[in-house]
C-alpha cells in the first residue's frame, strides 16, 4: 500500500475569500465573522482534480492537512485565527468523510504571535477526539520571520509536545506563510524546517522530557541531511561535552527525528535514506502542489516521487515497504484506527 | 573600512611571506544599510596594488535582520560591475550572525543559499553581467539537495514566461566549493552541479580539523572524500582540484609567475 504522509487539501476558493474579508481589515468590515458552510457537492467539485491527480500515480491513502498559507499567522486577532483554524480543520474532516477510503486527516494548529502554544490544546483535543485526526502540522515560525518564535528545542513549545505525546499523535514540522523579501517559498520552507530541526537536535532535554515525541521534518528535512557532516563535526567540537551527561553524538540525535520524502530528485532522496536511515523516512509527495508540473526530461510530474524511490537499486523490498507504508503506520499509531485500509 | 583595509594588508603580508603557498582574496568593507558601492575602491586596491585574485561577499551584512536586499537586486550592481571589470570572482560566505534562532551551524549554509537562490531566480543579473563569477561556499549551502524543488519552481514560472531559461541553465552560471564534511554530500554536490562547476575547498584549518572517529580522518580532509568517489575520472579530479580554480580565478594563473601579469581579458567563462 502507498501511504502519502504529506499532502494539502485546498477546498473551495470561496472559503478563503470569506476569510480574507476579515483578516487584515478593521472597522465595520471586520465584524460578523461566523461559520462559512461548504456543501458536500461544492467540496466534491473542489476535490475532483486533487483525487484524479493522486490516483494517477497510484497513491492509495493520503494524510491531508490544510495548505501551509491557509492559517493567517500575520493576523493579530487571536479569535479570528482560532476560528479560521477550526473551520479549516472542519473542511479537512469533511473531505475525509466524503473519501474515507482515500484520506485521513491531520490538524492545522491555530498559530500566530498572539496565540500561545497552550491556546492550541483545546483544538488539538477536538481534532483527535471529535474529527478523528491522527496527527498535526506545526508551523515553527508563526512570526513569519518577524517576531522570533523560540526555537523548537525551547520549553516554550512544551504544552504542545505534552499534548502530542498524551494523544499519541505525531506532528509534521512545516513552514507557513512567508513575508521575507530576501527569500520566498522556494527556500523559506526548507530553511525554517531546518532551523526547527537543528534546534531540536541540539536540545537533548526535549527528548529526555518527551521520549515518545514524534516529529517529522518536512521537505526531506530541509537541508539537515545535506549538512550532516558539518553537524556531526560541530557536535564533536562542543565545549564541555565530557561534563554534559546529556551529550550524545549527532547521529544519535538525528535518529530521534523523522523525515518525509518531499524531495523531487533521486540523488537527494538517496542521500537522505543513507544519512537518516530508511526506518526514519516516510513517503510524502506534496501532491497536488507546484511540484505537479511536468518535468520535460522525464514526462512525469516532479512530485511523482515513487518512481524516483523505485529506481534506487540498493533499497530492498522491505526498505521500500517501510518507506511507503510501514513507517507511517508505526509513526502514526492512530492511522490503523482512523482508516479501514 | 579601516579594519577591512588592515585585514587585507595582513593578508598581503601573509602572501608576501609564503608566495608559493598562499594567494589572497579581498575582504570587503560591508556595512548593513550601506550600498556595496563603498566596496569598489578597496576591491581595486586589493586587486591592483596587493595582487589579490577575488573577493569574499557576505550576502547578509544585516546579520539576519532581513534589511539587506537579496543578491538578485540592483543594489549589488556597483560591486558586480567592478568584479567583472577586474575579472575577480566572489565567494559567497556568511559573516556575523546575530540571529537568535540559528547559530553558525545552520546560518552559513542558510545564508549562502539565500544568496544563491536569489541569483538563480533572477536571470537578469547574468544578462546584465554575463561574466560575473560567483562561487557559492559551503557546498552551495543546500542548493544541491533541494534542486528538485527549485526545478519545479522554475518550470511553473516557465509556464507563464516560456522565454525563461531552464533552471539547470541558471545553475550552470554558478560555481560551488566542496566544503562539506561527509562523503555522501560531496558526491551529491558533484553530481548535482557537474564536475566543471566544482572548486576544491576545505575551510582548513577551522573547526573541521576534528578527527571523525568513524573514518579516522579530519572532517575537513575533503580530498579524501573526493578520492573515494569511484565514478570520477582522473581528468575530473584534475578539474576539481586545480583546473576549475585556474579557469575561474584567471588572475591566479598570472600570479604563479608574478603579481599582475597579463591575463585573458575575456575572463574564464566556460565555453
Amino acid at each position: 500500500m502507498i501511504i502519502d504522509s504529506h499532502a494539502h487539501v485546498t477546498g473551495p476558493a470561496e472559503l478563503y475569500e470569506y476569510f480574507r474579508g476579515f483578516t487584515n481589515v478593521s472597522g465595520p468590515a471586520a465584524r460578523g465573522f461566523g461559520r462559512f458552510s461548504i456543501s458536500d457537492e461544492r467540496l466534491e467539485e473542489s476535490l475532483a482534480d486533487h483525487l484524479t491527480e493522486v490516483e494517477g500515480v497510484g497513491t492509495e491513502l493520503q494524510l491531508i492537512v490544510a495548505r501551509p498559507w491557509a492559517i493567517p499567522t500575520a493576523e493579530r486577532r487571536s479569535a479570528l485565527v482560532m476560528g479560521i483554524a477550526q473551520q479549516l480543520n472542519d473542511m479537512i474532516a469533511q473531505s475525509v468523510r466524503l473519501h474515507s477510503d482515500r484520506f485521513v486527516g491531520l490538524g492545522a494548529l491555530p498559530q500566530c504571535p498572539s496565540l500561545k502554544p497552550s491556546d492550541a490544546l483545546e483544538e488539538m483535543e477536538r481534532c483527535v477526539h471529535e474529527l478523528g485526526f491522527i496527527g498535526f502540522k506545526i508551523n515553527p515560525d508563526p512570526g513569519e520571520g518577524g517576531w522570533e518564535a523560540p526555537g523548537m528545542g525551547d520549553d516554550y513549545w512544551y504544552p504542545i509536545y505534552h499534548k502530542l505525546v498524551e494523544l499519541d499523535v505525531p506532528a509534521l514540522v512545516h513552514g507557513g506563510p512567508f513575508r521575507f523579501s530576501r527569500e520566498p517559498e522556494l527556500g523559506y520552507f526548507c530553511q525554517e524546517e531546518s532551523v526547527a530541526g537543528w534546534s531540536l537536535l541540539r536540545s537533548p532535554q526535549v527528548w529526555r522530557d518527551f521520549p515518545n515525541l514524534k516529529l517529522i521534518i518536512g521537505h526531506g528535512g530541509g537541508y539537515i541531511p545535506y549538512q550532516y557532516g558539518r553537524a556531526r563535526c560541530f557536535r564533536l567540537n562542543e565545549a564541555g561535552r565530557a561534563d554534559n551527561p546529556l551529550w550524545e553524538p549527532f547521529e544519535e540525535s538525528l535518529r530521534r527525528l523523522y523525515f518525509d520524502t518531499v524531495l523531487f530528485d533521486q540523488e537527494a532522496l538517496e542521500l537522505m535514506f543513507k544519512v537518516c536511515g530508511v526506518d526514519r523516512c516516510l513517503f510524502g509527495s506534496d501532491r497536488p502542489a507546484n511540484g505537479s508540473v511536468i518535468d520535460p526530461r522525464t514526462g512525469r510530474s516532479l512530485n511523482d516521487v515513487r518512481p524516483l524511490i523505485d529506481a534506487i537499486e540498493w533499497l530492498s523490498e522491505s526498505d521500500r515497504h517501510a518507506i511507503y507504508e510501514g513507517n507511517a503506520r508505526r509513526v502514526y499509531p492512530r492511522l490503523n484506527l482512523a482508516s479501514d485500509r | 573600512m579601516y579594519i577591512t583595509q588592515q585585514v587585507n594588508d595582513l593578508f598581503a603580508r601573509c602572501v608576501g611571506l609564503y608566495p608559493d603557498r598562499f594567494v589572497a582574496m579581498a575582504t570587503l568593507p560591508q556595512v548593513v544599510g550601506v550600498s556595496p558601492a563603498n566596496c569598489v575602491e578597496e576591491l581595486e586596491r586589493c586587486v591592483n596594488e596587493l595582487g589579490f585574485i577575488g573577493c569574499k561577499i557576505n550576502c547578509d551584512p544585516g546579520e539576519g535582520t532581513g534589511d539587506t536586499p537579496h543578491l538578485g537586486e540592483r543594489w549589488w550592481y556597483p560591486l558586480y560591475q567592478r568584479m567583472v571589470d577586474l575579472d575577480t570572482p566572489g565567494l559567497l560566505h556568511g559573516g556575523h550572525y546575530n540571529y537568535g534562532r540559528e547559530p553558525e551551524l545552520g546560518y552559513y549554509p542558510a545564508e549562502v543559499t539565500i544568496g544563491a537562490w536569489a541569483l538563480l531566480r533572477t536571470p537578469q543579473v547574468f544578462r546584465d553581467f554575463p561574466n560575473l563569477k560567483i562561487v557559492v561556499g559551503h557546498g552551495g549551502g543546500y542548493v544541491p539537495y533541494q534542486l528538485g524543488r527549485a526545478r519545479g519552481f522554475r518550470l511553473n514560472e516557465q509556464l507563464r514566461d516560456p522565454d525563461l531559461e531552464s533552471f539547470d541553465s541558471s545553475l550552470g552560471r554558478l560555481y560551488f566549493d566542496t566544503v562539506l564534511y561527509n562523503a555522501e554530500s560531496v558526491e551529491l554536490l558533484i553530481k548535482a552541479v557537474g564536475v566543471e562547476n566544482v572548486l576544491f575547498g576545505t575551510d582548513k584549518p577551522a573547526n573541521g580539523d576534528t578527527i571523525d572517529p568513524v573514518t579516522g580522518h579530519a572532517f575537513n580532509d575533503i580530498k579524501w572524500y573526493i578520492d573515494q568517489i569511484p565514478w570520477l575520472t582522473e581528468a575530473d579530479r584534475h578539474k576539481i582540484f586545480e583546473a576549475n580554480a585556474r579557469r575561474v580565478f584567471t588572475r591566479f594563473q598570472g600570479r604563479s609567475d608574478q603579481a599582475g601579469a597579463p591575463r585573458d581579458p575575456k575572463g574564464g567563462r566556460r565555453p
